[in-house]
């Protein structure tokens, strides 16, 4: 006999904001493990030698370098507001359907504005 | 033609997850137009009923059609919840109404899911009271604040919506309790009468049980009794952490 098979379409399954929230968390930690030891070598590259210095001044200036920069701090600060949301519920707030809602959303517009504000000191 | 006595009557466009075992053919969604009445709400699972009446081999689970049963916990529209008291007002969008199978679950038959894995889960938490004093054969008092604990967990049907609307769920259906599974392990851990609160809280004490519920409220949107699971499981994560301090 043939095994059954399993409804499992994710893109026919509602998600509600609180679960895009926590998948954005995934992915900004993912995000974070990527670029976060290639960025960490221009820091050590920049604070070792002038010549290190020069060539790490003359990455970060490079627009790819730049929007890698942008993607790297945008995920590290969803992760930390995201994570004090997770902390909130821990410690028992925030644990109805609408508090949950609304505190995701809060948490994705907080990151965007941050994001908007990187951007800005980036450039 | 539908048998509805009604004057009003309009078309809605049904599209049902389709399975048959015995035909070795892949699952695939059925179109029809249903006539229903325009001048009354409705729920899903009479529309589900008219779609029966034009073609006889849909296959779905009901019984008391007033949500207490349980049975026909389905997805409706994307989101988990009881086909007999939802009403197409609430679901309907553009005039479509897709109905599919609780999702994560092996699939019986049409809109039929095996519930094996859901009620191994419910099992494991022990859910009946367990008291090491002496049974003389009476009932065992409570206070009325005590019993007041219970409000909000005890009303739980085992329709399964919240755990097959849970992503750890899906993944780990084995490991991971399951947001309705909690929600009793939570209750009889409540329950003052209860002996075996240490024993319980022993069981959950692993990386899966309860700690891979990530609290996104999937759960507590599809309940469609208004219970939070999620408030449940915090509570049970508290317990197991002031025990490890």
């Amino acid at each position: 006999m043939s095994k059954p098979p399993i409804f499992l379409n994710l893109l026919k399954i509602q998600l509600p904001i609180a679960g895009v929230s926590s998948i954005l968390h995934r992915i900004s930690a993912v995000g974070i493990f990527l670029l976060l030891l290639p960025f960490s070598m221009i820091l050590v590259l920049a604070s070792n030698s002038e010549e290190g210095y020069s060539i790490a001044s003359y990455l970060l200036n490079l627009n790819s370098i730049k929007i890698l920069l942008v993607l790297l701090l945008t995920g590290l600060t969803y992760h930390y507001i995201s994570g004090i949301r997770h902390l909130v519920m821990d410690f028992g707030y925030w644990q109805t359907l609408n508090a949950g809602k609304i505190s995701a959303i809060l948490t994705i517009v907080l990151s965007g504005l941050m994001s908007l504000l990187l951007i800005s000191l980036v450039w | 033609m539908n048998s509805i006595a009604t004057e009003q009557i309009s078309t809605l466009k049904m599209s049902i997850y389709r399975y048959d075992p015995d035909t070795g053919n892949k699952p695939f969604m059925q179109e029809m137009d249903i006539d229903i009445p325009s001048d009354k709400d409705i729920m899903v699972l009479d529309a589900l009923h008219l779609a029966k009446e034009q073609d006889p081999s849909i296959s779905f689970r009901r019984s008391c059609r007033e949500g207490v049963c349980g049975s026909d916990g389905m997805n409706i529209n994307g989101k988990n919840g009881l086909g007999c008291i939802t009403p197409l007002s609430e679901v309907v969008k553009k005039n479509k109404l897709e109905i599919r199978p609780l999702p994560g679950l092996p699939v019986v038959k049409d809109l039929i899911v095996d519930m094996t894995q859901f009620v191994d889960q419910y099992k494991k938490i022990r859910p009946y009271l367990i008291s090491d004093k002496e049974d003389n054969g009476k009932e065992i008092p409570q206070t009325v604040e005590d019993r007041d604990k219970l409000d909000g967990l005890y009303e739980c049907i085992l329709c399964g919506c919240c755990s097959t609307a849970c992503p750890s769920f899906w993944w780990n259906p084995d490991k991971f309790l399951g947001p309705a599974a909690l929600l009793q392990a939570y209750r009889f851990i409540s329950d003052s009468r209860d002996t075996a609160r240490e024993e319980r809280l022993d069981q959950l004490e692993d990386a899966f049980s309860v700690f891979r519920c990530h609290g996104i409220m999937n759960c507590v949107s599809v309940c469609p009794k208004g219970l939070n699971p999620t408030k449940a499981i915090n509570e049970i994560k508290k317990m197991l952490v002031k025990r490890a301090l």
